[in-house]
This record gives C-alpha cells, sequence and structure tokens, in this order.
C-alpha cells in the first residue's frame, strides 16, 4: 500500500515537473512572443522594404504586426515635416484609399537610392546619335526601353539594359558607346517635341509630336516604323495618350484628338486656351492642358467636354511648362522655378512653392522642365541641370539633388528607379540603378 | 552614497547606488511617488526581473552611469545599428533567451540607452537574412498555411521579375 502510494506520488511530481518544465518554455523570452511595442523598436532600425517582404513573411504574428495601416501612417508622418498628403480635404483619404504601406516604402527606397547615387546608380552620358539638341525622351516598360527625339528630327529607340559603361573607372559620369537599337534619321520634317506611348508599361506604340504639324505613331514590335500620321495643320507641341485617344496640344491654342483606328485626320477639336499649349498630361481619364496663356484647363474624355478651363496660374513673368497629376496633388512647373499646387480632384489653385528661387537679375532663372510624382516622392528637373527629390508633401521635402553633367537640360523622365534626361548638346544622360529594387 | 536595494523575482537582494538604480525610470518614478527618505534603506521589489537579469542589467547601468543623456529621437535620421559600442558588443555576447529577456527588464524598468542597444542587437541579427533563414535563427515556427506559402512565394516571384 505503502509503495503504491509512494508510487503515485512520485508520478504526480513528476507530472508536475514536466508541467513546470512546460510553462517554463512556453514563458520564455523569444523573439516571436516579445510584446509588439518592443517588435515595432526593433521595427524601426530595419527598413520598410524589409518589413514587408521579409519579416512579415517569417511568421503569422510578425505579418499581423506589419499588416496595421496605422503603422506605416505613423512611419511616414514620422518621416516628414510637412504635410502629407500635400491637401487633406481629399475624397481619397475620406474614403481610406491610400495605402501608407507603398507611400511608406516608397519614401525609403527612393531616399536610399537617390541619397547615394554614386552607389546606386551607373550614371552615364551616350553622345554622338543625335546630332542637334534632343529636346525630348521618353521611357516605357519598366525602363526597360527609351525613345529620344531631337532638333535634328530624328528618333531613336534605345534598349536601357545595352547602355553600360565604356569602362570600369569611378568617374561619373562615364560614356557609353552603346548604339540605339533602331534609329529613324527623317522621322519627322520639323523638331521633334514631345513622345507619349500608349501604355506605359507595355507599349506597343510612341507617338511624336513635331513641329512639322504632325503627330507620328511608331510601332514599337515591328522594328519602329511609323504606321500613321496625324494631321494637326500646326507644330504640335506636346502629346499624350489615353486609350484609344491621342492628343496633341497645339501653337495655335487648339488640343485635337486622333484615334487611330479612324485614320489621320482629327475626331475632335476644343480651344481651351488664348495662347500656345506647352504641356498636357492624363490622369484617369482626364487631359490636363497648360498654356502660355497662364492658365489650366481639364477635359473630360468620357463625358467629351471641358470640366474646367480658364484656372489662373499665378506665374508672374513666368509661364507653365509642364503638369503631373497624382491622386494627391497636381503641380504645375513654371518656367522661372516655381511649382503650382493645384487640388487633385477638383482643380483648384491652392499655392505656389518656390524650388529654385529667383537668382539676381543678371543670372539665368531655372524652368521647371519636368516633373514626376510617385505615391510618396516629387522629382522636379531644372533646365539648368539640377534635379531634386522630395517627400511628396507640402511644402515638398527635399532628401536629395543630383547634379546632371550639363547646363542645358531640355527633359527628364523617370520610370521604375531609371531616370533620363535629354541635352541640348545632342547627348542622353542616364541614371540606371545598379541594383534592381 | 546612499544605496538602494533591488530584489529580484526569485528574492535575491542587490544593493545599488541609487543614482545609479534611477537611471531606470521606472525606479525613478517609483522612488519619487513614494518619497523615499535617504536615510532608510528601501527595498524594491522588482517581481519581473530574475537575478540572473537583475545583475547584467546592474552591470550595465554601473558602467553607463556616467553617459550624456540621450538625444531626443529624431525620426528623420536614419537609425543607425552600427554604432554599438565594443563594450556594449561584449557584454551582449550572450544567449537569445538572455538577450530577449534583457530586452523585456530594459522595457519593464524603462531604460532607453538598455533598450536601444538591445533592440539594435537584434534588428542586426535579422539584417539581410531571408525569412527562412529568420526562422531558424530564432527558432521560429513556419505556421502559415500552404495556400498562404504559395502567395508568397507568387508575391516574391513576381518581385524578383521587377
Amino acid at each position: 500500500m505503502c509503495d503504491m502510494l509512494q508510487s503515485v506520488r512520485e508520478e504526480l511530481m513528476n507530472l508536475e515537473a514536466n508541467g513546470d518544465e512546460n510553462k517554463d518554455s512556453s514563458d520564455e523570452a523569444t523573439f516571436e512572443n516579445l510584446p509588439v511595442e518592443i517588435i515595432l523598436t526593433i521595427c524601426s532600425y530595419l527598413d520598410p522594404y524589409f518589413l514587408r517582404n521579409t519579416l512579415s513573411k517569417v511568421c503569422r504574428r510578425f505579418a499581423d504586426i506589419l499588416a496595421d495601416d496605422h503603422l506605416w501612417k505613423h512611419w511616414v508622418h514620422s518621416k516628414i515635416k510637412g504635410c502629407f498628403p500635400a491637401l487633406l480635404d481629399l475624397k481619397l483619404l475620406d474614403e481610406d484609399q491610400l495605402n501608407w504601406e507603398d507611400v511608406c516604402i516608397d519614401m525609403d527606397v527612393e531616399r536610399r537610392k537617390w541619397s547615394d547615387v554614386k552607389e546606386s546608380m551607373r550614371h552615364i552620358v551616350v553622345k554622338d546619335v543625335h546630332f542637334a539638341s534632343v529636346d525630348t525622351v521618353l521611357l516605357v516598360n519598366n525602363g526597360e526601353l527609351c525613345i529620344s527625339g531631337g532638333r535634328d528630327r530624328g528618333m531613336a529607340l534605345w534598349n536601357v539594359p545595352d547602355i553600360t559603361p565604356q569602362d570600369q573607372s569611378d568617374n561619373a559620369p562615364t560614356l557609353s558607346e552603346a548604339k540605339p537599337k533602331h534609329i529613324k534619321h527623317d522621322a519627322h520634317a520639323g523638331w521633334v517635341w514631345d513622345l507619349a506611348p500608349d501604355c506605359i508599361d507595355s507599349a506597343t506604340k510612341v507617338f511624336s509630336a513635331s513641329w512639322d504639324n504632325t503627330v507620328k505613331v511608331w510601332d514599337l514590335e515591328t522594328g519602329f516604323e511609323c504606321i500613321e500620321t496625324f494631321k494637326c495643320g500646326m507644330s504640335a507641341l506636346s502629346v499624350v495618350s489615353t486609350d484609344n485617344l491621342v492628343m496633341a496640344g497645339l501653337y495655335s491654342k487648339k488640343i485635337l484628338s486622333f484615334d487611330l483606328r479612324v485614320g489621320p485626320n482629327p475626331i475632335n477639336a476644343y480651344k481651351p486656351h488664348r495662347g500656345p499649349v506647352l504641356a498636357l498630361h492624363t490622369y484617369k481619364g482626364m487631359v490636363a492642358s497648360v498654356s502660355e496663356d497662364k492658365t489650366l484647363a481639364v477635359w473630360d474624355k468620357v463625358a467629351g467636354k471641358l470640366l474646367t478651363n480658364d484656372v489662373k496660374i499665378p506665374t508672374d513673368k513666368a509661364y507653365p511648362v509642364c503638369i503631373s497629376w497624382s491622386p494627391t496633388a497636381l503641380y504645375v512647373g513654371d518656367s522661372k522655378g516655381s511649382l503650382h499646387l493645384m487640388h487633385p480632384e477638383d482643380q483648384i489653385y491652392i499655392k505656389s512653392h518656390e524650388i529654385w528661387p529667383e537668382p539676381p537679375i543678371i543670372k539665368p532663372s531655372s524652368k521647371i522642365t519636368s516633373c514626376y510624382q510617385s505615391p510618396g516622392n516629387l522629382i522636379v528637373c531644372s533646365d539648368r541641370g539640377e534635379i531634386k527629390f522630395f517627400y511628396n508633401c507640402y511644402p515638398p521635402q527635399e532628401y536629395a539633388t543630383v547634379k546632371a553633367s550639363t547646363f542645358d537640360v531640355t527633359q527628364m523622365r523617370y520610370l521604375n528607379g531609371v531616370m533620363v534626361i535629354g541635352r541640348c548638346d545632342s547627348a542622353l544622360e542616364f541614371w540606371i540603378p545598379n541594383e534592381k529594387y | 552614497m546612499p544605496n538602494i536595494k533591488l530584489q529580484s523575482s526569485d528574492n535575491e537582494v542587490f544593493p545599488v547606488d541609487i543614482e545609479i538604480a534611477k537611471c531606470s525610470v521606472t525606479i525613478k518614478t517609483m522612488l519619487e511617488d513614494l518619497g523615499v527618505d535617504d536615510e532608510e534603506e528601501e527595498v524594491v521589489p522588482l517581481p519581473n526581473v530574475n537575478s540572473a537579469i537583475l545583475k547584467k542589467v546592474i552591470q550595465w547601468a554601473t558602467y553607463h552611469k556616467d553617459d550624456p543623456p540621450l538625444p531626443e529621437d529624431d525620426e528623420n535620421k536614419e537609425k543607425r545599428t552600427d554604432d554599438i559600442s565594443s563594450w556594449d558588443a561584449d557584454f551582449l555576447k550572450v544567449d537569445q533567451g538572455t538577450l530577449f529577456e534583457l530586452i523585456l527588464a530594459a522595457n519593464y524598468l524603462d531604460i532607453k540607452g538598455l533598450l536601444d542597444v538591445t533592440c539594435k542587437t537584434v534588428a542586426n541579427m535579422i539584417k539581410g537574412k531571408s525569412p527562412e533563414e529568420i526562422r531558424k535563427t530564432f527558432n521560429i515556427k513556419n505556421d502559415f498555411t500552404a495556400a498562404e506559402e504559395d502567395q508568397v512565394r507568387k508575391e516574391n516571384e513576381w518581385c524578383e521579375e521587377k
């Protein structure tokens, strides 16, 4: 009897001991069971891209913690000093449609890249293909294809991965002997002034606007052949495309629409300005235009009518030259270095910001040749060869400046990490990421 | 120098210089709130910290007692993880259990300097690793379902193609 009791007792004690052991192991401090606030402190030392693509894939708990939109929103706001988005009275915010995770990662990835261009980028100049000012450049298909056009009336199609440095020297920029995939010496009978793709992610056609009063259609799939010539009757200074519609802004204040399926004649024309149309931009079925008359107009493609026009841009002595329209801001850049913020949803003028303050009278001012927005960033390029990188808040918060190796820039394009500028000295200048993000 | 007695969860008592103990905001606040008299030697119970960890914490606080106060967190500045002093690096050459216990203790006792350096150490252990390597390093079970895993794999392929 005694023996039996003894053995039962021992068994119980064993059980208890085992129980304790189990308890110990579950109580033991591990990475996975740290409190949320500590995991977040550890996360604050890691970059957002790594958090999304690696840490959140480790286990469900990390995934759950990192799925919280408030967290990403907090991180975005901790980076910026100004207001993000630039405007707060957006339907987009009421409807909770801003992806804060994307914004945060976009801000972080771009800032890292452009704050350390020497390490992150190959900076390459390509000469001797065009023989006059390269007035327009375009990037499509994730930055793998580049198209250039110039005052030599020619156009070239470049395979960006082919653009490699001539030598391995540390000098930046290095020259490249890369040759274009295709070159059309007499693409137009006048200067080639602007370019647009049918679809930026998977372009099959490119449209070129020229001073020869035409917009031409180039087929990228069959060796860069011209497959249509739209007749504009006046110099075409800008071109955009949305769905099947190609729109050209003319020197004569008019904006024409063409449809490739219909033929060379315009299917519609409207005249929203009192001066030459200097730039066009499409956004969600709408086409914004700015003109030498210092106003903005917006055409609704679906309704086939003007949504708004005569929106005054207070440019003083300058005139508007480029447009960038994103869900969070509509920016118009002018010829004297200022950006003008318009409401992206109702296109009302809000305020202006000097990116390049006007210098003393004897020095040339900086024209904003191009402006680009991504979810979290704003890139602005001047004709004096300075490219500035900002968080897309208001006022724009600069984190990097990159200098081109020229003082005469015509146009800048940016796509998926690749940046290209056209130069007055007939060269193209590329920044191509070393490591694909 | 007046001392204070800190008692660990397993009832070991450590006499500590009061100024050193005060690097813990938790203890500092406790002493201020209680209005502790310097004359009598108080025993402060710390039920969340065992003696082995408390010993380490005191060792760390003693070494760092003359550190200038930490600058305010500037979130704009890139948070570095390569600025751990060699003394701290040696001090933190411990097994993972101890490291995480130290983090929990630093958090509970509110010792910012120690929390920062331990979290940085963990961040350095994670950096540059794949999810599988992280699981291996920290003995974390992959608790995603096969379907979720497939999803992740597809996303990754997409990322790489991009």
